[in-house]
């Protein structure tokens, strides 16, 4: 655990040293944009059931993004809300689920050459929440936590007015909780341990940090992968999936994948020559 | 034409992403009555966490079923094959139901089969409880689920020493205000009647915040043995350490709780945290148990599951799920109208 802890630390370490070690950059990009998206669920927690779950729904996502020479650095926040339901039974009662998913991130990336950026991306606050109707104990579910990844963006210009972009996250280290152990509500962790305790509200609280699981990448899959077609500098047409496994009881996964279609605008884009 | 073949490759790529999760996913659940057979056993055999105590070998009982069991069979003569393995568990935690047009449908273990009644509410209010009877008994009305019931506290006509607290439900939402007010107002009865006869349960951290208000001290009260895999012994256990509640109000004087079989679930946990204190007694019927956690979830043909997934073993080592016996065992006559036998022999024994 204090390993992995280390770990997440060097990680984070090294990314926002990124920041400080840039030279002096001869042009800065800045671009501010709103997306509005399309979103496709998947998810099945094979502790409960291997029932998948499929849905759509809507995402909203705000991004600062800036550019120079050397590096790209992003921030922002993202929402995505779905409904869904059981693939293999129809009921208005049994099975309904809304998903919510918000997502605080911040990216850094060299740049290699042209079209080549390496780097990471850190979000600080990632949450998949699900409300099912009528599961009892059960109806809520949700993993929060913060997931930091390393970054891959190739772009390609085609011509004056549009340009194609991809991105992939790879999760190397999560710091994260889920709310489901094998048989009951509460965390993995909290039962495991024998620390299961009604007064303690930090079992049920998604920010009880105290109940947090490390999840390096041997234990978690999580990639995000993102293509862009960028049209006249401000629209963005742009592809995103979002994949999690994990297990928290070995051969009972959870995995989850969020797929958005959306199209971005750039409301400020600015281009800034420095001496 | 290079151009061309990267935007034939993207628009493929996504295409193929658009559903790759599901290859890392396990294989869908199947919905005929084999699976469903199968899959309900399965479910019980590795989550419910008292096989041992109920006396129940979950494989013997799945291999004398399943020669039975046909896909071409109709959904209830497969739901009463899965009845057969659920009333084997005797457990109210652990329901199989299902639902047509909004009405639900099932089984579940009823706790006050083959005991006698000890508690009528009619009775209650016509000659104790009712605001025109006892007007000074205070009362916090509160929503279960859509139903309204009464918190009661203060003193009933009967006694102006002994207080009397009356708690229908613990699936309600009782404030920490709310609490110091009720136990401001009886601090300084000489004793205190704790009635939570039919209460059926609700919120296990509501009922043990309850508890921690009569104790001066933190008090073992046992531990919770929590299923946490899949193997028979995969098993963990959390000691329950109930800690004083943070009030100038804390009532250590002589206390009765009134039991009956309807005792439930967290009214159990209620229970098994003042069991241990010196100064509690019970008195009425045995209670109902169901003192384990509950999980819930569907089978893949929409009928939802409930199982006790952990189960309390109290500190003398007494396994709670078939309920506790009172201290004092006293019977209702539930003929009498007038009279509430175990209530009055509670303001008896303190005064």
């Amino acid at each position: 655990m204090k390993k992995s802890i280390t770990l997440f630390a060097t990680c984070i370490f090294i990314v926002t040293q990124g920041h400080a070690q840039e030279t002096s950059p001869r042009q800065k990009h800045v671009e501010h944009s709103f997306e509005l998206s399309g979103v496709k669920t998947s998810f099945q927690d094979v502790k409960f059931s291997n029932i998948r779950y499929n849905g759509i729904g809507a995402g909203f996502k705000y991004e600062r993004f800036a550019e120079t020479d050397m590096r790209e650095i992003g921030m922002g926040i993202s929402f995505a809300y779905a409904k869904s339901k059981p693939s293999t039974f129809e009921s208005d009662y049994f099975g309904p689920t809304t998903i919510f998913s918000p997502t605080i991130f911040f990216s850094y990336a060299h740049k290699l050459n042209e079209k080549f950026s390496v780097g990471g991306q850190l979000n600080l606050l990632e949450g998949f929440l699900r409300n099912t109707s009528g599961a009892g104990n059960n109806s809520s579910y949700y993993n929060s936590g913060t997931h930091l990844f390393a970054r891959g963006c190739y772009k390609h210009v085609i011509n004056d007015d549009i340009a194609l972009k991809g991105i992939v996250n790879y999760g190397l280290f999560g710091f994260m909780r889920e709310s489901t152990g094998f048989a009951f509500s509460a965390p993995q962790s909290v039962t495991e341990n024998g620390e299961f305790d009604y007064q303690n509200s930090a079992v049920n609280n998604p920010f009880g940090i105290r109940f947090y699981q490390a999840m390096p990448f041997w234990k978690m899959g999580n990639v995000q992968t993102r293509l862009e077609v960028n049209y006249k500098k401000r629209w963005t047409l742009a592809y995103i999936w979002n994949f999690r496994r994990f297990s928290t009881v070995k051969g009972y996964p959870t995995t989850s994948g969020l797929h958005t279609l959306g199209v971005k605008f750039d409301f400020i884009d600015k281009t800034k020559l420095k001496k | 034409m290079k151009n061309s073949l990267l935007i034939i490759v993207i628009i493929f790529g996504t295409i193929a992403l658009s559903s790759c999760e599901k290859i890392f996913m396990k294989p869908n659940a199947k919905t005929d009555n084999i699976s469903v057979f199968e899959d309900y056993g399965k479910l019980i055999k590795e989550k419910y966490a008292m096989l041992e105590f109920k006396n129940v070998d979950i494989d013997h009982l799945m291999d004398s079923l399943r020669p039975f069991i046909t896909n071409d069979m109709h959904s209830d003569s497969l739901f009463s094959k899965l009845i057969i393995i659920n009333m084997r568990l005797r457990d109210g935690h652990s329901p199989l139901v299902y639902e047509v047009n909004g009405d639900l449908y099932g089984y579940g273990f009823d706790p006050y089969e083959g005991y006698p009644i000890a508690f009528n509410d009619t009775i209650l209010q016509n000659n104790y409880a009712s605001a025109n009877v006892a007007p000074n008994l205070k009362r916090i009305a509160l929503d279960d689920e859509g139903v309204e019931v009464e918190v009661l506290y203060g003193f009933l006509p009967q006694s102006a020493n002994t207080a009397y607290i009356r708690i229908p439900s613990f699936g309600v939402s009782l404030e920490d205000e709310q609490l110091e007010m009720i136990f401001s107002e009886v601090k300084n009865a000489t004793g205190c009647i704790v009635d939570v006869r039919g209460n059926g349960g609700g919120d296990p951290s509501l009922s043990t915040k309850i508890a921690s208000y009569f104790m001066d001290a933190t008090t073992y009260s046992g531990y919770e043995r929590f299923k946490t895999g899949p193997g028979a012994n995969d098993f963990t256990n959390s000691p329950s350490n109930v800690v004083p509640a943070n009030s100038s109000n804390r009532f250590t004087k002589p206390v009765v709780v009134l039991t009956d079989r309807g005792c439930y679930s967290a009214t159990t946990t209620l229970c098994y945290n003042m069991n241990p204190l010196s100064h509690v007694t019970f008195m009425g019927q045995r209670t109902g148990g169901g003192s384990g956690s509950v999980a819930s979830g569907f089978l893949a043909n929409g009928w939802k599951w409930g199982l006790s997934t952990s189960e309390f073993i109290d500190h003398l080592g007494n396994h709670l799920d078939d309920g506790i016996d009172p201290d004092i065992q006293v019977l209702f006559d539930n003929i009498n109208q007038n009279q509430d036998e175990i209530l009055d022999e509670a303001l008896l024994y303190l005064q």
